[in-house]
């Protein structure tokens, strides 16, 4: 049984995306299989250097790139929302697969779920 | 490094401020808990730190303490006997205590 | 007649500010009506409001921590709140008022203080996990 979670808002805005996070490392504490997509303007949460503490908040780029060493292995970007933020590859976290739609993604899991 | 002269910390003995640490604050809250910090122990207090100065966060859990230290140090290492050993009670609580970090939120 | 089924419901909008909770609490209804049963409905995020005790509407609007805890403790449902929202948020037990010195707590009864486990153990052992979100902005 595998689970997307889907971010959709950017960072810092909102709270959900951290909240998404959350339950995905929750998921893989338990050893459930659990991928995260990066769509609309979510994807910048995959933006290199970003320097959050001007604003107070802490860095999802460094948050996220825990995500591994706690075993979610998977993380995939829409194309054409990287291209629309041009999120080179070179602007991006090491690591993105991008695919050419949502629904590609969605198809390829047996939950799908956003944190609100 | 007497009580008195320790940084200052809430009531379960997490310092307020990460930043106030210093290993020999690190090796008076470890007494207070009976244990002395061996190789062993620092090895894991340095990868808590770091791991914290890297991804701003400390692992939110026990069990993803267990597998980020697997993940970095190896299966040897990484499991909760040998963790349990070095760190006495809720292993990631006890440690990222003595590593100076936030008290986990228990989220998990 | 269909076979019974079991059901987790997941809030994560707060009252007054978005109708989930509302329709969580229609849909939660129907489940018990229908002969279904329901394991647990989980507060994530700005749904933990719905377990303040200090929510005080106008008496002439409907009270939706008051009519969920009513429902939760008429059918023995678990309600509970996930304790990293509730504790950035204010919503908190006698527990963690002791643990964080706070000045008051006010975790309306039934809900209980858990962690994310819950969700996990939710989406392993019910047959189906219905998410109520709030409009996105």
């Amino acid at each position: 049984m595998t689970t997307l979670m889907i971010i959709d808002q950017a960072p810092y805005g909102s709270w959900s995306g951290r909240e998404a996070l959350d339950m995905a490392l929750s998921l893989s504490a338990f050893d459930q299989s659990v991928a995260l997509l990066f769509t609309g303007s979510g994807v910048n949460w995959l933006r290199r250097g970003q320097a959050s503490d001007a604003i107070g908040q802490k860095s999802v780029e460094k948050n996220l790139s825990a995500a591994p060493l706690f075993g979610i292995e998977t993380l995939l970007a829409t194309r054409k929302d990287c291209e629309r933020y041009s999120l080179t590859e070179t602007d991006r976290l090491p690591g993105v697969t991008l695919v050419d739609t949502a629904a590609e993604a969605i198809a390829d899991h047996d939950h799908v779920l956003f944190a609100g | 490094m007497n009580d008195a002269s320790l940084p200052e910390r809430n009531n379960e003995g997490f310092l307020e401020n990460p930043q106030a640490w210093a290993p020999e604050v690190a090796t008076a809250i470890a007494a207070e808990d009976n244990i002395e910090l061996s190789e062993n122990h620092w090895e894991i207090i340095e990868f808590l730190r770091g791991f914290y100065q890297e991804h701003g966060m400390a692992p939110p859990s026990n069990r993803l303490f267990v597998k980020a230290v697997r993940q970095k140090l190896g299966e040897e290492k990484g499991n909760s006997i040998y963790l349990m050993q070095l760190f006495p009670g809720t292993p990631a609580k006890t440690a990222c205590r003595i590593a100076g970090l936030p008290r986990p939120t228990n989220c998990l | 007649m269909s076979a019974s089924l079991s059901y987790s419901l997941v809030i994560t909008a707060a009252p007054w500010a978005s109708q989930a909770p509302q329709s969580a609490l229609a849909l939660a209804q129907a489940i018990i009506q229908g002969g279904h049963r329901i394991d647990r409905v989980f507060l994530y995020g700005d749904g933990v409001h719905l377990a303040s005790s200090l929510a005080t509407p106008p008496s002439d609007e409907t009270h939706w921590p008051v009519e969920w805890s009513r429902f939760l403790a008429e059918h023995d449902i678990a309600g509970i709140v996930c304790i990293a929202s509730a504790l950035r948020r204010g919503i908190v037990n006698g527990t963690e008022q002791t643990r964080y010195h706070l000045e008051a707590s006010n975790l309306r009864a039934p809900f209980e203080i858990a962690g994310l486990g819950e969700w996990v153990e939710s989406r392993l052992q019910s047959d189906r996990v219905l998410y109520f979100h709030g409009g996105q902005s």
